[in-house]
């Protein structure tokens, strides 16, 4: 069983992440504070550690810095009621995974959570990704479906390989937008569903099984099972 | 710093004036020994002419010749003038060969000036002409070209000493008025960046507490207060906004999770109603973020073609699907210094409204340009437009056009783009063009930009 480990010390938040991910069916620890929060982090017991910035005792900058020094590579997605790039640059740079703003929508927390655990059990790179008869080159840049070419723009084709490589995984918009433009402001209108809308019609042709799925009220999901 | 605006500095004036009435004062002075001292010349000469006439008065006449020839000979520095000559001014005796023409034989001392054929060693004296009773004419006369060089020499001293005075008194003038005027400049420095909203910044205050400083101090405090109400206010409205997203998100997650259990398709509803309410707090937080920024830091030489190429492609798929068709030109290709990600964030607020405004079938226009001090982003649609009575209040927070109620929006966009403006002390626009609305973006520094606007 994926065992997360969550560092926060407000407590309904806390709750509120592991209610969450335990629907999600994670086994999930709570540390409250930063001195406990780190001895757990550095056993190495966790697939993953969702982590508050500000903790009493010890920061969260410290916990993460002081995990990769010892060679803790345990994906850990940062929490933060400091919403400046600037400080999700300086979460990123001590070695957070991803940087998650407060307050946030719990689906959206699990969905990046996902994303982080699908990253880690990943095996080599890949050139070729493919699910169901869609495939992907990611050397020579191509697509296809049923062996025949998807012609894409270079952000089409950045959305799609994204989206392949966190397949059966939702994915919010905020997640699509900054992982394929890499911005990470709130682009507001259904801008992004206006993208994937024109994915789609290239991708899932008419009479071809739907591989591009909306998840109603919280985004996206590439899956060959629904 | 021009003189210009040095001489308008109190300082200057004040010494400009107390120059003035100084090199009066000093041009009184001298007058008063010149006239003094020529008084004084004249009287000597005409008490020697009186001595003389008395002497000669008192000798007999046909010992005058006699007399006369004495004198001259006693007469080693050639200063005196005698001449004897007939009733009719016919030459006798003497030194002297003619009557000057402006010597009337009455008595009096007259100052006459000698014809250059003579051999004086000068061409001014002071001289009489006495009628002696046996019908004669005898002159007397004594240089006087001494008192003529005095008058020279107190002319120059006039001339020199008042303009050395009034050159001196601007000089000093100028002096003075520049210490100043280079702390009124700093002062004018510092309240430019608390205009820009540097609010911290603070007037220099010298150790001289003279009034300026006196002045500034009461400024700083002034400053100090405003500042002290400004981050209340500040910290309220965005306590206020805080406040109100955290509970919105935990009553979101909880609708969240109901939906999970049980489908229900009013409470997607209501999902993304709450959505919507916390995309609005979002963006009210965002603005204040942006505002507190620390400006300028963080700034990188960016490449505006490349962020206008890559938001027009973000939000072609938006516009095709309206049918509206959005183009690009780039006819300069600028380098500036600021924040990537905000400057996209500006434009796609822009070209977002631009998009939502323009019926199906109109177009979008983005053109990069060079304008009078920099690049200038012009964004133009074939929409509406705004009408110029609103254009002002559209910037504000909340504000909706009177066209716009039936469109999604918040009229928090054109906040966050002018909050993003302000912080790359760029200007902002809206106005029209031929085909409809025109929002710009003047990518120079503002106090520039109100310049160029005086010129034109």
């Amino acid at each position: 069983m994926t065992k997360i480990l969550t560092i926060e010390d407000d407590e309904t938040t806390a709750r509120e992440i592991i209610a969450e991910l335990e629907s999600h069916g994670f086994d999930v620890d709570w540390a409250d504070n930063g001195n406990a929060g780190l001895n757990r982090a550095l056993s190495g017991n966790y697939d993953l550690v969702t982590l508050d910035r500000m903790l009493p005792f010890v920061d969260g900058l410290a916990i993460v810095t002081a995990m990769r020094r010892e060679n803790v590579d345990t994906p850990v997605l940062m929490i933060s009621a400091l919403s400046d790039v600037d400080e999700r640059i300086h979460g990123l740079r001590a070695g957070g995974d991803d940087y998650l703003v407060k307050p946030f929508a719990s689906d959206e927390m699990a969905a990046r959570v996902e994303v982080l655990l699908r990253r880690k059990s990943r095996q080599g790179p890949q050139t070729l990704l493919h699910i169901l008869d869609l495939e992907l080159d990611l050397v020579a840049r191509t697509v296809t479906r049923r062996k025949v070419r998807i012609d894409l723009l270079p952000m089409e084709f950045r959305l799609l390989e994204y989206m392949m490589r966190n397949s059966e995984q939702i994915l919010t918009r905020t997640m699509l937008f900054e992982a394929v433009w890499g911005y990470h402001f709130d682009p507001g209108t259904n801008i992004i569903d206006v993208h994937i809308g024109r994915l789609r019609r290239k991708v899932d042709g008419p009479g071809l099984p739907p591989l591009i799925h909306t998840v109603r009220g919280s985004g996206y999901i590439l899956s060959e099972h629904r | 710093m021009n003189i210009a605006k040095l001489s308008r500095t109190t300082t200057f004036r004040v010494t400009l004036v107390y120059s003035t009435f100084f090199t009066v004062c000093v041009i009184m002075l001298l007058g008063f020994i010149y006239w003094n001292t020529v008084t004084e010349m004249t009287r000597r000469v005409d008490q020697i002419l009186l001595l003389e006439k008395q002497d000669f008065v008192n000798v007999q006449l046909e010992l005058i010749p006699k007399k006369i020839e004495g004198s001259i000979r006693r007469d080693q520095r050639h200063i005196y003038l005698y001449g004897l000559f007939t009733g009719k001014g016919d030459y006798l005796y003497g030194n002297i060969t003619q009557i000057p023409e402006n010597l009337p034989g009455d008595g009096h001392i007259r100052q006459i000036s000698l014809p250059t054929s003579t051999s004086f060693p000068f061409r001014v004296a002071m001289a009489e002409l006495i009628r002696l009773p046996s019908g004669n004419l005898l002159l007397l006369g004594h240089d006087s070209e001494q008192i003529m060089e005095f008058r020279e020499v107190m002319k120059g001293a006039f001339f020199w000493g008042g303009s050395l005075t009034v050159f001196l008194g601007l000089a000093f003038g100028l002096a003075f008025s520049l210490r100043p005027l280079q702390r009124i400049e700093q002062i004018q420095g510092v309240c430019e960046q608390i205009m820009r909203g540097d609010i911290r910044q603070r007037l220099p205050v010298s150790k001289r507490l003279d009034e300026l400083d006196m002045l500034t101090a009461i400024v700083n405090k002034t400053l100090d207060e405003i500042e002290r109400l400004m981050s209340e206010v500040k910290s309220v409205c965005d306590n206020i906004a805080h406040d109100l997203r955290t509970p919105l998100t935990r009553l979101r997650a909880l609708i969240y999770r109901a939906q999970q259990q049980g489908h229900m398709p009013v409470l997607e509803q209501v999902m993304s109603e709450m959505d919507s309410l916390l995309l609005r707090f979002r963006a009210l937080l965002r603005i204040a973020e942006i505002e507190n920024k620390q400006r300028m830091a963080g700034f990188k030489t960016i490449s505006l073609a490349e962020i206008l190429e890559q938001a027009v492609s973000f939000f072609e798929p938006l516009a095709e699907d309206k049918s509206i068709a959005l183009s690009m030109s780039v006819e300069s290709r600028e380098i500036v210094q600021g924040d990537g990600e905000l400057l996209f964030e500006a434009i796609s607020n822009l070209l977002d409204n631009a998009i939502k405004f323009t019926p199906s079938g109109g177009k979008v226009q983005v053109w990069l340009k060079k304008g009078a001090a920099g690049a200038r982003i012009d964004i133009i649609d074939s929409g509406p437009g705004i009408a110029a009575s609103e254009r002002s209040a559209v910037l504000n927070r909340f504000y909706r056009g009177s066209g716009s109620q039936n469109e999604p929006g918040f009229g928090l966009g054109l906040s966050i783009v002018m909050a993003v403006v302000r912080l790359h002390d760029f200007d902002f626009e809206l106005g029209e063009a031929d085909s409809g609305a025109r929002a710009t973006i003047y990518c120079w520094p503002s106090a520039l930009h109100r310049f160029v606007d005086q010129i034109k």
